[in-house]
Parts: C-alpha cells; structure tokens; sequence
C-alpha cells in the first residue's frame, strides 16, 4: 500500500511529461504522406528547424543555410542554437524527449552510432546510394550493419601536420616530405631544437613541436595506424599497441621538444596560439584548424608566416599497406528527426543531399573549412582562398588520406575511451610507468564488463 | 507547512469564538475552519511542493529503479536485477572514487571547521577594523569558482608557481601539486578550504552573537578563564549553529564536484576523481544512465548516513 502511494507522483510525472513531450514534438506536418524520393514541389513552401552551435564563431551553419536558400527560395531553414560544448547532451535529452530538431548535424561516428539506438533518426538510405559509387565522397562510415544509413556528411576533417615553413627555413631544416615516419618525426624536431634557438628563437618559450593534451594526439594515431582490426585490440582488451606512441610522447616532453602535458593541461594552453604564434614550428591537428588560422592571420591574432600543411608521420613499426598516409578523423554528419513527415522530410532531406554534395562544399570550402565532397572544383576553391597554403604537398595532404574513425565505434566505446582518458593523464604525467599504466586500464576496462557485451 | 497555517488559525479561531452560540454549532464550525486552513496552508506550500515534485522527487524515485536498469537515456530501461550493483563490487575506478571522496571529506570538514570557528571568534571580538577582515574572509565565496580554480591551478604549477617559488626558499624539492597523485587531492582541498571558510565563518559569527553576555560576565564571576568560558560557554549555547554547519558542511563536502572538474577533471590518473564526478561520467560521457542511477544510489546512501548519525548524536546531546 505504502509502496503503491510513493508510485503516484511518479505515475503522475510520467504523464505530464508526455503530455509536455507531446506538446513540443510535432513541429506541424502539413503536407500528405507520400514516397520519400519525390522531391520537393518548387511551389511548395516549407520551413524547418536545423541544430547548430556558438553561431556567431562557427560561420559554416550559417553558410551551408544561405547557400542553399539561395539555390532553393521556396524552403526556410531556422537555426536553434546550442552549446557547443554541451551539444551531444542537449540533443540528447531532445531525442529522448521527441523534441529534436528537423536537422541536426552529428559531430563524431561514436555519437551517431549511440543516436541510431534511439530511433530519432530518419532513415537516409535513399540520398546515400545516390553518393555510394563517388570517388570524391566516403559516406561508407555512415552505414550500419543492415545496410541502412541515419545521416550523411557535410565536413571530412582529418588530422594532419601543419607546419611552419619559415621557422624550418630559419633554422636550416629540411621540411616534410610527405614520407615521414615518427622516428623522423622526432629526428626533425630534435634538429630544430638545436637550431632554433641560433635562428634568433626564444629556446625557453618556443619548442620544435605543439603536442596537445587531448587523448587522441596520442591514443588515436596508435590506433588508426596500428595495422590491427579495432575487434583484435581496442575491443578486446588489448592496448600494448599504445606503448611506443606513449614512449614516443614521453621523449618528446623529457626533451622538452614540446610543452611538457602538466604544465599544458594545468594552465590550459589553447593549441591556437601555440601555432598561430610561432610557439611551436610543427603541430598535429585536424584540418579544422586552417580555416582558424587563415582568419587569424588575417586578423593579427596569429603573425603572419607561410605554412603548409604535411601528412601525419607514420608508424615506423607497422608497414603501411595502402599507399594512402592513415590518419584519423570523424566526419561530421547531417541527420533527420524521424518525427518530420511530409512536405517538411522532402525540404529536410534536399537540404541534407546538398550539404554533402557539391554544393554544400563549395560554400564550405569557401570558408576555409573542409567539406564532405572533394570534387576538383571543390579543391580549386578551397586553396584558392587568400591566406591558405599553396604548395604541392599541402594540397595532396589535404585531398588523399585514409582516414579512419577517431574512436573505433562500438557499444562498449564510451566506457573503453574514458577509462584511457584517465590512463593518458597518468602516463603523461608521468605518474605511472606506460607499462604498468595499460595493464591496469585494460584490467579496469575489463571490471566494466563492457566487452563481452 | 504547519507554520504558515498556525497563526491564520488562531486567528480564525478567535473570530469564530465571537459569533459563537451553541456547542454543537463550534464543533461543525471548528471542523470548517480546520479544512479552510488545511486547504489554505496546502495552497501556500502548493508553488514550492509541486516543484519539488516534479523536479526533484520523481526523479529521485525513479533513481531508485533505474539503478536496476541498462539505460542510455533512449528508450525505456531494461531491467538487469543485481546486475548493476555486481559490477560496482569490482568496478576499481569506482572504488578508488569512494575513498577519494572519503580521503576529502575526512580532511575537508575539521579543517574547514576549526578555521571558520576561529575566525568567527577572532572577528566577534573588538577587533579594530574587524568589518574589513569580515568581508576578506568571505570575499572567496562570492567569486566564480571556475575562475578561482584556474587561478589556483596557476598558483600551483610545479615549475613558474608563485607557492613552489616561495617553498624552494625552504627546500629543494617542492611538491608537483596538480601533476602528482600525492598532492593533487591536498591542492583540491587547500583551494576548497580557502573558498568556503568564510561562508561558515559568518554562520558561526550569527550564532556567537545570540549567546547573551550576561552568561560569560556569571562564568567570569564564577572565576573560569577564557579557555572555560570557551569550553563551556561558547560551545554548548553553539551547539544548533554547530549542528547545521556540521551537516551542510558534510553534505557538500561528499557532493563536491565543481572543484575537482574545473582544476584536474579527476586526474592525474584517478587520483582526484570523486563519486559525484564519476556519477557525471558514466551518465554522459559513456550514456550509462542505469549504472550512473548505481552509483549515485551509493552517494545518496553515503549522505544519507552519515547524516542520520550526526542528528542521532545531535539529539542525544540535547536529551
């Protein structure tokens, strides 16, 4: 009886937030039911909500809209803003509510493959046939296991080496080739430490090379260039394959060829200026950045110097079977809500096809930032804009690479993925031997019980 | 609830004692005033309770079934049975997240209060410019703990800190602070120390000033000195004050998350990760609802606890 009284205001709870559920969800479907192929009719007006973040620093939402308004006068697309750094928990608790928005981008695999369980997603499978054969776009990483896809990308960011030409000039060092190991990595930023300073350089304020603190400057290079399926390590339980980045890592910070990870994590230096400044000659990082560093040399923010841009070094260990350098990067994705019908699905879907297609990517690549479809015509814009790279290399790095998944997806990803977190802080503080570090992630790993599920 | 129907009632009750005839006409009317004031007080508490409601006690029942559950916040929980609370048996993080939690709160608490409590003592005297010394001491709580912490986390680097530079005056080899598992939960401890002593100090300074000096000016006739009057005096007429400083103060002390996140998020390694910070993890970093619903039931029970003890202690003292 007792328990039966304490299960009423629960019971009530319930229903009033699906009554409130029920009030923010439809976003009024006007039109009729009908294949999802068609497209939309020219005279048909339609508007629809489409999720972005820190609107006002992030230009590409605001492009990829005008752009395609423009091609498309008929359909209005609103911008709800979010926050960026909590985007993926806002959206979550719109999903399980019922209250996403009609468009929502997805910023990594890990997150995509989560939201599919939610049935918050249209299906998209028609557009992506449509791209399936392509050579100048990889939707493959958007296809699950039955052989249906929830979202297309509209930017392929993958983690390359920008570098700056006048320090190496400066300091009489041979720049990147494009076949560079880490070993000869490391060689050159030894090299550039010596010379440096005698270049006229500050040697206690400016290092060879910018590491950044995140766990995947480490951990995902180890894994994408493992030459190992993530199911015979990442989701097994194994993580030695992380020792020699980590002893790599632990060189470079002992020979203050970068900032050591204590003193970058504890006064939370920014990887902008470290590079944009000319604290750092060498700099992996996702091409994200150049848009970010054109604007900024613009703006005085960053000083003005030639850079280009190199593959990441490889794993000297592990032959590299494709011809291709292996990098890592998460496409950044478009889904529907599977709540919008009708008139505004076939708006919804238009918009999507043509954020991935060429379109979209042209107007991206304008920005600076990296679209989805590397077409020529895309290429030709992009490095065509002032203040990008110009040379031979940068424009190859940038085009051809085989990028795998920052994060292996999986469900037991999150879990595995935030254990290590805690590993790279302790190695890289050098609190814990890199040994005994991945014994004990991989035995804590184990205590979750995610893998054998 | 029954307080703000009390003096309605009295109230109510004179008027009708007034008009008042026969006494079976009292009994129905007294009847009728006790429902108008049932009715009444409920619609005075009504904005507050069915906020609390909603908010907060649905959602903490229905903890106490999701914690049985896989969740990821999609959907509805499936229920798993002891599942859950297995996997908290030999979950290592969790548990090194429970002593570190402990670990703070056992050094966190006396520390914070003994110092409160003497700089409540020292400003209740006639201090001259004691006013100033009052707004010092609460000057830390009333700044953004995320800027506090950014700037302690400066104070506290190994190599350029100003704290390691004033201790290599001392020794040679200063701790490593936030890049030590050692010293990073001390340095977590020292900044929480630092924020909240002058919010409790003024508690306590409220409370000083209800004692009635007329109880020190016997105690100095009876010939005690000031350490007695201290013990003696000051104490016991403290002992309410003490009893909420002492349970908020453990409260918060085991809910700390803000601190840890903004100043190391845990590490290095675990070694500053606390319950609240791995409850906040497994929720959204990992999408876990159904363990995080687990271990939050731990954290809840943990406070739960402890505080019972404190009020069982309280009302024993009081007999």
């Amino acid at each position: 009886m007792k328990l039966h009284q304490a299960y009423k205001p629960l019971a009530t709870a319930a229903v009033l937030a699906v009554l409130l559920s029920g009030c923010g969800g439809g976003s009024g479907s006007g039109g009729s039911q009908s294949s999802s192929n068609e497209t939309l009719d020219k005279n048909v007006k339609a508007s629809i909500s489409m999720a972005g973040w820190s609107l006002d620093m992030t230009p590409e939402f605001k492009t990829l809209v005008d752009g395609f308004e423009k091609e498309h006068p008929n359909i209005k697309i609103n911008i709800k803003q979010y926050s960026a750094d909590d985007y993926d928990k806002q959206l979550t608790a719109d999903i399980s509510s019922g209250s996403q928005p009609d468009v929502f981008p997805i910023k990594s695999l890990q997150k995509y493959y989560v939201y599919s369980q939610s049935k918050g997603m249209a299906d998209l499978s028609d557009i992506a046939k449509g791209y399936e054969g392509d050579k100048n776009i990889d939707v493959s990483q958007y296809k699950m296991d039955d052989g249906k896809y929830y979202a297309l990308p509209y930017r392929a960011d993958a983690w390359v080496l920008f570098y700056n030409k006048d320090m190496f000039k400066k300091a009489g060092v041979s720049e990147p080739d494009g076949t560079w190991t880490w070993d000869d990595y490391t060689k050159a930023a030894e090299q550039l430490k010596q010379k440096l300073p005698e270049a006229g350089y500050d040697a206690n304020s400016v290092y060879p090379i910018y590491q950044h603190t995140w766990q995947s400057v480490v951990q995902a290079f180890a894994q994408a260039q493992s030459g190992k399926e993530p199911k015979d390590n990442f989701f097994k339980g194994d993580y030695s394959y992380l020792k020699s980045y980590y002893k790599r890592a632990l060189k470079w910070q002992d020979e203050k060829l970068t900032i050591d990870w204590n003193t970058a994590s504890t006064n939370k230096v920014q990887y902008q200026p470290q590079f944009g400044t000319e604290k750092a000659a060498m700099m992996p990082m996702g091409t994200w950045y150049a848009a970010v560093l054109v604007e900024q040399q613009k703006n005085g923010q960053a000083n003005k110097f030639e850079w280009g841009l190199a593959p990441v070094p490889q794993n000297p260990e592990v032959r590299n079977k494709s011809s291709k350098p292996i990098t890592f990067g998460d496409p950044t994705g478009l889904a529907i809500s599977s709540k919008t019908k009708g008139d505004q699905l076939k708006a919804a879907k238009e918009f999507v096809k043509w954020c991935a297609g060429e379109g979209g990517s042209k107007a991206l690549a304008n920005i600076s930032t990296t679209p989805a479809y590397f077409s020529k015509s895309v290429t030709d814009v992009f490095f065509k804009v002032d203040g990008m790279a110009k040379d031979q290399l940068s424009e190859k790095t940038w085009r051809v690479h085989d990028t795998r998944p920052e994060n292996p997806v999986g469900a037991a990803t999150d879990t595995i993925q935030n254990v290590l977190k805690d590993t790279h802080s302790s190695i890289m503080t050098e609190t814990k031997k890199v040994g005994p570090a991945l014994d004990e992630a991989a035995s804590n790993i184990k205590d979750q019980g995610v893998l054998d599920e | 609830m029954g307080e703000v129907a009390e003096p309605k009632t009295s109230s109510n009750a004179r008027n009708g004692n007034s008009h008042r005839k026969s006494g079976d006409g009292a009994v129905v009317e007294a009847k009728a005033i006790s429902r108008r004031n049932l009715r009444n007080g409920l619609l005075f508490i009504a904005p507050n309770f069915l906020g609390f409601m909603f908010l907060i006690l649905g959602p903490v029942i229905a903890l106490f079934y999701i914690a049985f559950t896989r969740w990821s916040a999609f959907g509805d929980p499936k229920f798993t049975g002891t599942h859950n609370w297995v996997r908290l048996a030999h979950d290592k993080i969790f548990w090194a997240s429970f002593w570190n939690t402990f670990y703070y709160s056992v050094v966190h608490i006396p520390l914070t209060l003994i110092i409160a409590f003497a700089l409540a003592v020292l400003l209740n005297s006639k201090l001259k410019g004691r006013t100033f010394f009052r707004t010092v001491a609460f000057f830390p709580y009333i700044t953004s703990i995320v800027a506090a912490a950014q700037v302690w986390s400066m104070l506290f680097d190994p190599k350029s800190g100003p704290i390691n530079m004033f201790l290599r005056l001392f020794i040679s080899n200063p701790p490593n602070w936030l890049g030590s598992t050692a010293w990073a939960m001390p340095a977590v401890i020292i900044v929480a120390t630092w924020r909240e002593v002058g919010y409790y100090m003024i508690l306590l300074l409220a409370g000083l000033q209800t004692i009635p000096g007329e109880l020190y000016e016997a105690a100095q006739l009876d010939g005690a000195n000031g350490w007695q009057r201290f013990w003696h005096v000051t104490v016991p007429s403290m002992r309410p004050t003490l009893f909420f400083v002492i349970v908020t103060l453990t409260i918060g002390s085991f809910k700390i998350l803000d601190l840890t996140l903004v100043m190391t998020d845990g590490g290095p390694g675990t070694s500053t990760l606390v319950l609240a910070q791995y409850v906040y993890r497994v929720a959204f970093d990992r999408s876990d609802f159904g363990y995080a619903s687990t271990v939050s039931l731990v954290l809840f029970a943990v406070c739960m606890v402890v505080t019972l003890i404190q009020f069982w202690y309280n009302n024993r003292k009081a007999d």
